[in-house]
């Protein structure tokens, strides 16, 4: 597989080359000033976050959000003409990527397929959500093995689905759900039949904790192998009496901001365990994640639930752009929350979804889950070397893509609190097949940039240091 | 403070400028003509200033925001001693989350923190010329020069300062060194390059030259004012070029003045593979004894200039001002600004090329700049 994502490579680029020195200093720059904070403060999961994206280039671009809105930016970024004041307003996820996907059981039992990834979330230009994605369905599609022009056909599916869930919007049509078994690809199908599987297994549950003397308890130590030196691939760490003091102020801030309709007792609420978990995402590798494992409805150790507490920080900003009331927002627990359930297809798809703030501290909590397990790109990647899986299996998840974004920002809120819809449909005007052209131009060279730059990042880890050339202040 | 006939502040002036004075330059210039001047004496000086108003502002698509705002609040403590030695310590209160940022002291409360933390140490040397070394958290030499005339700070910041081609005081030393009566001035500077947001980066040192020339000064108190700049800069881990050079001139009367400044950036935002290019001009006059005065603005700043995808913003201001010194007694300058702004942008522009109208903006300020200083 490594050898034909490598000529996938080649194909694309022609001769992909390390970029000049002019954009290697500017990466460096960037990437050690978006990470800056996580350098001072978790120097060794940081390290471990940049040898992840310089692993693959679809993990580069995870992690690179900021190096994406800075060059969107730039005069020579391909303006759109599918732009207005109106429509850089809408809620955007900021970060829409093929692996931000993902199952989600709803409050009332019914599996569905959704974006899972809110810490961007915000105000902002559609189309950079929108040309993001597809972005990212290029670099995926390669990375899965899908030769040149299939991978680039990817952008084209994404943008196509956006024009069309767009369209039915506009015509009034109900909004898009996706269900297993209905049309939306065997892709989808098979993430939802796997995530309502395991999920009834409470699959997540056992690979967490185990039940000893009638008492279930968080694991500790390795769940999974790390993946490459100096990286962890899935651990639950011990937590010092501190951290177990922030975690019960946390928790018990955390039910005033659950889903009206989904409020438990605060019994099944009483912390059992806590262990800060290590390894999981790209971007927020370092960042604080805390398991708690809580009573759940009843003493029975079966019904126990296994909540993540997710330190969220501030979204990827857009150089030089500041909404005239600028805090839309208390904190970034709240962001996050708020942004997500105007996004999915219903507010309590995660019914355990939630927000804390201890101090200047904010998390995301929300239920830990095989439920919600998300699209995998080792899957996609296994699948379509085992001939299981097309490249227009792919297409359809991109299509789908591309219909949930369009629908999260049409029915979402602006920032002055109407819906999306107007203002987007009105920018795309009657030219779905020009925003189409012009969504699938950018990819294409995006796509090129990123490979470009994940080469530059390589080597300037190899040249600089586990911290790019940052000294941590201790 | 009663209220200064034009007449009598022109002799005044033209009394002080003719009055014998140390070759060094002086460390307080006291920003703008007829601003606050921080101990001219040895002693203990402390001042504070306000910045302070209302913005109703008009975007595309019919939205509207309005809002009283804080644009600058700062205190400072000045001290000279007899020997041509002393120091500054300033405050300036800045809201404590980032632009867009959620993550702020309790919300986004206005923090304090050191502007300015330098000492001088200065002399005169023979043949009229004169010597100051300055050191610590330093003023940028080209924003002190050019604000000896520029008397529209509580309006506006220059965009060579609010453009992100300088920055206002940074880490390191200047040597200044001054000729025939002060009205040949240069300053050498080497400092981080950093600013004052952020700690060293890198290796690299950034090295600049600012000249300020007083061509004319007559006794009617009419100064015309050319300014060079060169800065050899680096800026980031990856050590990204950030030079720039440029010039400018300014006339300055107590009565009116006008200037403009040519900026441009090779190397830009941490990228040396970016150039930019800033320019501006500004012009104002007392039109009814110190009542009221007319100001005008226009700044210019373009990106990849000369490339196909070059892109330009621009503002343009228009504004009426009234010092009313009579009703603040103790304050060197009390004085109301009403003013009309408007911004836009080529298409190619941030944020979002091929939306300009995002950048798109008229705004009318109601503004007061309050400066008061007093030595002990």
């Amino acid at each position: 597989m490594r050898t034909a994502f490598a000529l996938g490579l080649v194909l694309l680029t022609g001769c992909v080359q390390a970029e000049d020195a002019g954009r290697r200093a500017w990466l460096q720059s960037l990437l050690v000033q978006d990470n800056r904070p996580l350098l001072e403060r978790e120097p060794a999961l940081t390290a471990g976050k940049f040898r992840k994206m310089g692993a693959r280039p679809y993990d580069f671009l995870r992690g690179s959000l900021a190096v994406y809105l800075a060059d969107a930016a730039r005069p020579d970024a391909m303006p759109t003409r599918f732009g207005s004041a109106a429509a850089s307003r809408v809620l955007v996820l900021g970060d829409p990527h093929p692996e931000n996907l993902g199952a989600f059981r709803r409050g009332d039992g019914r599996m569905s397929l959704e974006f899972n990834d809110f810490d961007g979330a915000t105000f902002g230009p559609y189309h950079l959500d929108v040309r993001r994605l597809a972005v990212g369905f290029v670099v995926a599609g390669l990375q899965a093995g899908l030769d040149d022009d299939a991978a680039r056909a990817l952008a084209g599916a994404v943008a196509e689905g956006y024009v069309l869930e767009i369209d039915r919007l506009g015509r009034g049509l109900a909004p898009l759900r996706v269900r297993r078994g209905v049309g939306f690809g065997h892709i989808v199908d098979d993430l939802l039949r796997r995530a309502e599987r395991d999920g009834d297994a409470r699959e997540h549950l056992d690979d967490y904790t185990r039940v000893k003397d009638g008492q279930r308890r968080l694991r500790r130590g390795e769940v999974e192998a790390p993946p490459m030196p100096g990286v962890v691939g899935d651990a639950l760490e011990p937590v010092d009496a501190d951290v177990r003091r922030l975690v019960d102020r946390a928790l018990a801030a955390y039910p005033a901001t659950l889903h009206a309709k989904h409020r438990p007792a605060p019994r099944a609420l009483r912390p059992k365990d806590v262990a800060r978990r290590l390894g999981a995402g790209v971007a927020s590798y370092p960042r604080l994640r805390y398991y708690v494992l809580v009573e759940g409805p009843t003493p029975d150790v079966d019904d126990d639930v296994l909540l993540e507490l997710k330190e969220v920080a501030d979204p990827a900003r857009f150089p030089g752009y500041a909404l005239p009331a600028s805090r839309p927002f208390v904190d970034n627990g709240e962001r996050a929350v708020r942004c997500q359930r105007a996004f999915q297809e219903v507010a309590d798809a995660d019914p355990w979804l939630g927000w804390a703030t201890v101090g200047a501290m904010t998390f995301r909590v929300r239920h830990r889950t095989r439920y919600q397990r998300g699209v995998s790109l080792d899957r996609l990647t296994e699948k379509v070397a085992e001939g299981e899986w097309s490249a227009e299996d792919v297409a359809d998840l991109a299509r789908v893509a591309g219909r949930l974004l369009a629908r999260g920002h049409a029915l979402g809120p602006t920032a002055e609190g109407g819906r999306g819809l107007g203002a987007v449909r009105a920018a795309l005007g009657a030219d779905g097949d020009g925003f189409v052209d012009e969504t699938v131009g950018f990819a294409r060279r995006y796509a090129e940039r990123v490979l470009a730059d994940h080469l530059t990042f390589a080597a300037l880890l190899d040249e600089e240091g586990p911290w790019l050339g940052h000294h941590p202040l201790r | 403070m009663a209220r200064t006939p034009p007449a009598a502040l022109t002799l005044a002036l033209a009394l002080a400028a003719a009055t014998p004075a140390g070759a060094a330059l002086d460390p307080f210039p006291g920003v703008e003509p007829d601003g606050p001047r921080r101990p001219l004496e040895s002693g203990l000086t402390l001042d504070a200033q306000l910045f302070a108003g209302y913005h109703a502002s008009f975007f595309a698509d019919d939205q509207t925001f309005n809002a009283f705002v804080l644009d600058r609040a700062e205190l400072g403590t000045a001290w000279r001693g007899r020997d041509e030695v002393g120091a500054e310590l300033r405050l300036e209160a800045v809201r404590s989350a980032g632009e867009g940022s959620l993550l702020g002291v309790d919300g986004d409360s206005l923090v304090l923190r050191v502007k300015r933390a330098w000492a001088f140490w200065g002399t005169d040397l023979p043949a009229g010329l004169g010597l100051r070394l300055d050191g610590g958290l330093v003023p940028e030499p080209l924003i002190t020069e050019v604000e000896r005339t520029y008397a529209l700070r509580g309006l506006a910041p220059l965009l060579a300062e609010s453009g992100g081609l300088f920055d206002t005081s940074d880490l390191g030393a200047v040597l200044h060194l001054t000729a025939w009566d002060q009205r040949v001035r240069l300053a050498l500077s080497a400092t981080n390059g950093e600013g004052r947001n952020e700690r060293e980066q890198n290796e690299g040192k950034t090295v600049g030259a600012t000249l300020g020339l007083t061509a004319l000064r007559s006794d009617a108190g009419l100064d015309l004012v050319f300014f060079g700049v060169y800065r050899d800069g680096s800026v980031g881990v990856g050590r990204a070029r950030d030079d720039r050079y440029g010039g400018g001139f300014a006339l300055r009367h107590p009565d009116a003045g006008a200037g403009a400044l040519f900026l441009v950036a090779d190397g830009y935002g941490g990228d040396s593979d970016r150039a930019a290019q800033g320019v501006e001009a500004w012009a104002d006059a007392r039109l009814l004894w110190d009542a009221l005065g007319v100001a005008v603005r226009y700044e210019r700043l373009t990106f990849e200039p000369g490339d196909d995808a070059e892109a330009s913003r621009q503002r343009v201001t228009g504004a009426l001002f009234g010092d009313v010194d009579a009703w603040a007694a103790g304050l060197q300058r009390f004085r109301v600004y009403l003013a009309y702004e408007n911004d836009g942008a080529d298409e190619g522009a941030a944020p979002f090329p091929g939306v300009a109208e995002v950048a798109d903006a008229h705004r009318v300020l109601l503004r007061v700049e309050a400066r008061g200083s007093r030595t002990f």
